[in-house]
């Protein structure tokens, strides 16, 4: 994937540690008061308030205590938390560090995607840098009751386990499964202790939270869904990269940006996203109405639309866990049924019938993965189906 | 007291519920769940599924078993929380909060039946011709949540069918990924023999390095089996072995009973769990052509005899005799744990006790006495033997369970085979008369014995006879620990005063502890390998075990009771009910005492016959780590 495009981020224009030093000058409240304020929330996907977070973790006594950044990276289509982590880790790692003195943390995880490993140099060499700076390790920013320290793990391939207690399993040395919630990980998360989990950019908008005051962050973009977000754009556009942009922007202006005006259809979310039909380009991407994934994909007029369903199925039935029935059956019944499609096989008896089951797994399945996988089917079903269906004749008698 | 591994055992991060400590702002106070309607207070932390099962509602499960931890993967029990827009598993989803819940309603019932249209098309369905015919939980839903079709297309690969050991025999291609026997081996044995391997459409239950069966440290305990809901992991058939042997006029085919398979064995005839009425049951196995049933206890109180001898002489003659550091004496009557120890505890294995179990025992007593006295051609019986598990089936292929070169037990059957071959026989169970037992020892009219299965409590009133003199009463106040605070692994502390010396005379003053008040026998109890492994720590370590004079180790949870090759379904209740058919005694009755003792006599010094000696009771063991060749 290229990534030509880069477009000037928030993040180049915080001055270092200013986040940090802020954070220092405040009662614990207050540093978790801030980040509820702002209104940010997480920019993993799951988009569950950041402030609220650290609350729960807070308020659970307990003497160890976590906190993960979530380098997974694993939705296809998503390369910004790369870009971040190349350019920006010390905010990331700021903003851990921020977090732990909130809730209490004394260590901090990386979870770096395997494909990631040729940056564990550089990332190794910002964590140095910062531990001698005093800005981690014992007594972190001259806060004599303050010791936090950061490590990195190398992932596995396994884009399940980007989902945040598959994650918490695999640093445990298990298989990478998603647990049973609740508790949720910032009650019991790494072996059993409060955890606060977010990704990559979440960390870095932390910091720039805290650097440039709640009420900055809040103004920009929409009230439920404040300030701002990266994106990942690929796709059939003239200037595909990472952009940056307020949130509660339109799917159009998004795609007048980056040159993919002529799309049929846009990927919102990345594989586990949704598919947005051209009549609905005015949609605003929000957690009110299109909720965002770091990945948007851009479909142009020539691009079959049951192969790209084929495409993602095909990802989410070699990717699901495997444990819940619903998401390791019924993925493969979904691709089984757009193979059919493909092959003009598939009435549209069962087509709807398909369309059920979609609904079921989501209803159904255990975590992220299979509550979602069946939403590109489903909504690529929803718009195209004419002409899905149209492809060749099939009597309705199955 | 709970059982113990049930509550210790490990439990796996991703399977752990909320415990009701873990749930954040819990203060003892009690929340209200309101379900279908109705109300109820539960405390914190307590799961949807037992605050349904309080209403008396039901809500069904497939991957939930009441022994094992909670994985919440199967998705049949799916339910309608307020407030959230999937729908939970009723089994994983712990009561943190006031919460209003449906467990009925047209979107659960369509994704119920999704669910298990789903396991189905995975399933390789030949119903009909399936070994868990009518007793398969994967049917039993499909039939009463309306599934009536598969509805989808199914999985075409084939997957993995292992008959390389005879403990176990897995068919993959029945599997529906529960892992219910991930958790019963890894969680509640802590064996650990099979895993989830793969991921997505690629997983498959396997072992440790995908090999056979029959290479790795499986002890047989059957514990996957009775807990798979399909019949993907099912005990080796030999029934057809044993048909033949029946089938043939010149065969004169002998059975041995064994006590918990004579409770069991009614569960395959359709009664409840803890029915013992053991003369129909001999007369129908007669009827099903058995030309010989003999009562297995007789085998193990003879085991009994003679470890109750070689203990009371070790401890009479206290700190000088040589055996002294193999304190404590561990029981080998149960091969599950026999094997466990060779895989898991080989440098223990000179605890072990070398009697032979009383399986073995008393197929060395058909091959070397009864054969020659019943009237028959000796080289003409077949000697079948009764077991809870399929261990014995691997006992008794075992190159060092021969005798003469020749097997004790020809053949093992498991209840399910038992049952399954009286089912077959179309031996109606109405009007049954009672048979009697028949006599093992040819000269002796049969004997018929009190049920007691409790090894340890009947070796403990043996030793103690032995050992002071006089048969153990009542007012022998006998005090019960628990280490662990678990009643899966208990010692009992027996009060004596004084021991006997070899002439008989109580020495009082010389023995183990010196003869003063305050001296004990201490006799353990351990039931499941998880416990055992706990308890064979404690021993290594020094602890209140290492003290003990003998303990007895049963690899089941419940010991025999809960052994893997009675039918499924089963559960602590069931379990507990099969106990309870026999009460623990501490003595044989006086008849039995009497026979048992003059066997042991003639055995002692071989006026039996030539062949059964004393050596016909002694087995060895074989260390062998953590792979079979
Ligand atoms: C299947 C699946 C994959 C996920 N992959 C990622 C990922 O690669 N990176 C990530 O940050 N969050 C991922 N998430 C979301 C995480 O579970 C979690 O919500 C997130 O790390 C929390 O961080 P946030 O608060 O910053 O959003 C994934 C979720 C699911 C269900
Ligand atoms: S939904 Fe899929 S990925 Fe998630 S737990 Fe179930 S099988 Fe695993
Ligand atoms: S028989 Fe027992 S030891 Fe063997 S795999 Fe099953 S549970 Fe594990
Ligand atoms: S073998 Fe049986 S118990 Fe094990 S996962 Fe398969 S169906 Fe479940
Ligand atoms: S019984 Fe609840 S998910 Fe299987």
């Amino acid at each position: 994937m290229k990534s030509s495009v880069v477009s000037k981020l928030t993040f180049s224009t915080i001055p270092v540690d200013a986040g940090l030093h802020a954070a220092t000058g405040m009662s614990l409240e207050d540093i978790v008061e801030t980040v509820r304020e702002s209104g940010l929330r997480g920019r993993g996907g799951g988009a569950f308030s950041v402030g609220r977070k650290w609350e729960v973790a807070r308020g659970v006594r307990s003497d160890r205590k976590y906190v993960i950044c979530n380098a997974a990276e694993g939705e296809p289509g998503s390369f910004k938390d790369r870009a971040i982590l190349s350019g920006y880790a010390p905010l990331v790692f700021e903003g851990m560090t921020i977090a732990a003195l909130a809730v209490g943390a004394t260590r901090g995880i990386i979870y770096l995607r395997a494909e990631y490993a040729y940056m564990l140099g550089h990332l190794e060499s910002v964590l140095a840098a910062r531990r001698k700076a005093g800005l981690l390790g014992k007594q972190v920013a001259g806060n004599p009751r303050f010791n936090f320290d950061i490590r990195i793990q190398i992932g596995e391939g396994a884009y399940v386990c980007g989902q945040e207690t598959a994650l918490i399993e695999f640093l445990e040395g298990h298989r990478g499964e998603p647990r049973n919630r609740p508790p949720y990980p910032a009650v019991s998360g790494y072996r059993g202790a409060p955890t606060v989990v977010h990704n990559v950019e979440t960390w870095a908008w932390v910091t720039c939270v805290m650097a440039k005051g709640a009420k900055w962050f809040h103004d920009l973009g929409t009230p439920k869904s404040p300030g701002m977000k990266l994106f990942s754009v690929s796709g059939d556009c003239s200037r595909p990269g990472v952009y940056e942009f307020q949130l509660g922007l339109s799917v159009a202006e998004l795609l007048r940006v980056v040159g993919g005006e002529d799309a049929q259809g846009v990927q919102v979310g990345g594989a586990s996203g949704r598919m947005v039909p051209r009549s609905q380009f005015g949609r605003k991407i929000a957690y009110e109405d299109l909720p965002y994934g770091g990945a948007v994909i851009i479909l142009g007029e020539n691009r079959d639309m049951l192969e790209v369903a084929h495409n993602y199925l095909k990802f989410f039935t070699s990717e699901s866990c495997g444990q819940c029935t619903p998401c390791r059956e019924g993925t493969r019944k979904l691709l089984d049924g757009v193979e059919r499609l493909r092959n003009g096989r598939c009435s549209s008896a069962y087509l709807d019938q398909l369309i059920s089951l979609g609904e079921s797994i989501q209803a159904a399945s255990k975590c992220g993965l299979g509550q979602s996988s069946p939403q590109a089917f489903l909504s690529i079903v929803a718009h195209y189906r004419g002409k899905l269906m149209g492809r060749k004749l099939v009597d309705d008698a199955r | 007291m709970t059982h113990g591994n049930f509550d210790r055992r490990r439990v796996p991060v991703s399977q752990r519920l909320m415990s009701a400590e873990a749930t954040a702002n819990s203060d003892g106070n009690l929340v209200t769940v309101t379900m279908d309607g109705r109300e109820i207070k539960v405390t914190p932390g307590t799961t949807l599924l037992e605050a349904a099962a309080r209403l008396g509602i039901h809500i069904p499960t497939l991957c939930t078993h009441p022994d094992l931890c909670v994985v919440g993967n199967c998705r049949v029990c799916m339910v309608e929380v307020d407030g959230t827009d999937a729908l939970q598993a009723a089994c994983a989803t712990p009561v943190t909060e006031p919460v209003t819940v449906r467990t009925y309603s047209g979107k659960i019932r369509r994704v119920r039946r999704h669910m298990l249209q789903l396991l189905l098309a995975h399933h390789d369905g030949e119903c009909h011709s399936c070994s868990r015919n009518g007793a398969c939980e994967l049917a039993e839903l499909s039939e009463a949540y309306g599934v009536t079709e598969v509805g989808f297309a199914r999985n075409r690969e084939s997957r993995v069918f292992d008959n390389s050991s005879s403990l176990l025999v897995r068919n993959m291609n029945k599997c529906v990924l529960c892992r219910r026997c991930v958790r019963a081996c890894i969680d509640m044995q802590e064996v650990g023999v099979m895993e989830a391997v793969g991921k997505g459409e690629q997983i498959e239950i396997e072992t440790f390095g995908k090999k056979n069966m029959a290479e790795v440290v499986c002890i047989g305990c059957g514990q996957c089996i009775s807990h798979c809901p399909t019949a993907a992991l099912v005990n080796p058939d030999d029934t057809d072995k044993v048909w033949q042997a029946i089938d043939n006029p010149d065969r004169h085919v002998v059975l041995q009973l064994s006590p918990s398979v004579r409770v069991a064995l009614w569960e395959m005839l359709g009664m409840a769990p803890g029915t013992d009425d053991v003369g129909p049951l001999v007369h129908m196995l007669r009827a099903a052509g058995f030309n010989a049933v003999f009562d297995g206890q007789q085998a193990a109180a003879l085991i009994i005899a003679e470890q109750a001898r070689l203990l009371s002489a070790i401890i009479c003659e206290g700190l000088a005799h040589p055996e002294k550091d193999r304190w404590p004496v561990l029981s080998a009557n149960c091969s599950g744990w026999v094997k466990y120890m060779e895989h898991f505890a080989p440098a223990m294995l000179k605890h072990m006790s070398p009697l032979k179990s009383p399986e073995q025992l008393l197929g060395t007593l058909v091959r070397t006495h009864y054969a020659r006295h019943y009237g028959g051609e000796p080289s003409a019986v077949v000697s079948v033997a009764s077991a809870p598990c399929a261990s014995r089936k691997f006992e008794a292929e075992s190159p060092l369970n021969t005798q003469f070169g020749e097997k004790s037990v020809d053949y093992v059957l498991t209840t399910v085979e038992l049952g399954k071959m009286l089912k077959e026989s179309g031996i109606g169970l109405s009007r049954m008369p009672a048979g009697k037992f028949d006599g093992l020892i040819c000269t002796n009219a049969a004997v018929s014995f009190t049920p007691g299965n409790s090894m340890v409590h009947q070796l403990c009133g043996a030793v103690f006879e032995l050992v002071t003199g006089t048969p153990i009463s009542k007012k022998v106040k006998i005090e019960y620990t628990s280490p662990f605070g678990i009643s899966g692994a208990y010692i009992m502390n027996v009060p004596i005063q004084g021991v006997n010396d070899a002439t008989g005379k109580n020495k009082n003053g010389n023995g183990d502890g010196g003869g003063q008040k305050g001296m004990q026998l201490r006799f353990g109890k351990c039931e499941g390998t998880a416990n055992a492994k706990r308890v064979i720590e404690d021993i290594r370590n020094g602890g209140p075990f290492s003290r003990c004079h003998f303990i007895e180790f049963l690899a089941c949870p419940d010991g025999c009771f809960g052994g893997g090759g009675h039918p499924a379904p089963t559960s602590s209740g069931i379990r507990q009910m099969r106990r309870e058919a026999f009460p623990v005694s501490y003595a044989l009755a006086e008849p039995e005492a009497a026979w048992i003792g003059e066997i042991h006599a003639q055995c002692q010094n071989g006026t039996l016959d030539e062949m059964t000696t004393l050596d016909a009771f002694y087995t060895s063991y074989m260390p062998r780590g953590k792979f079979m060749k």
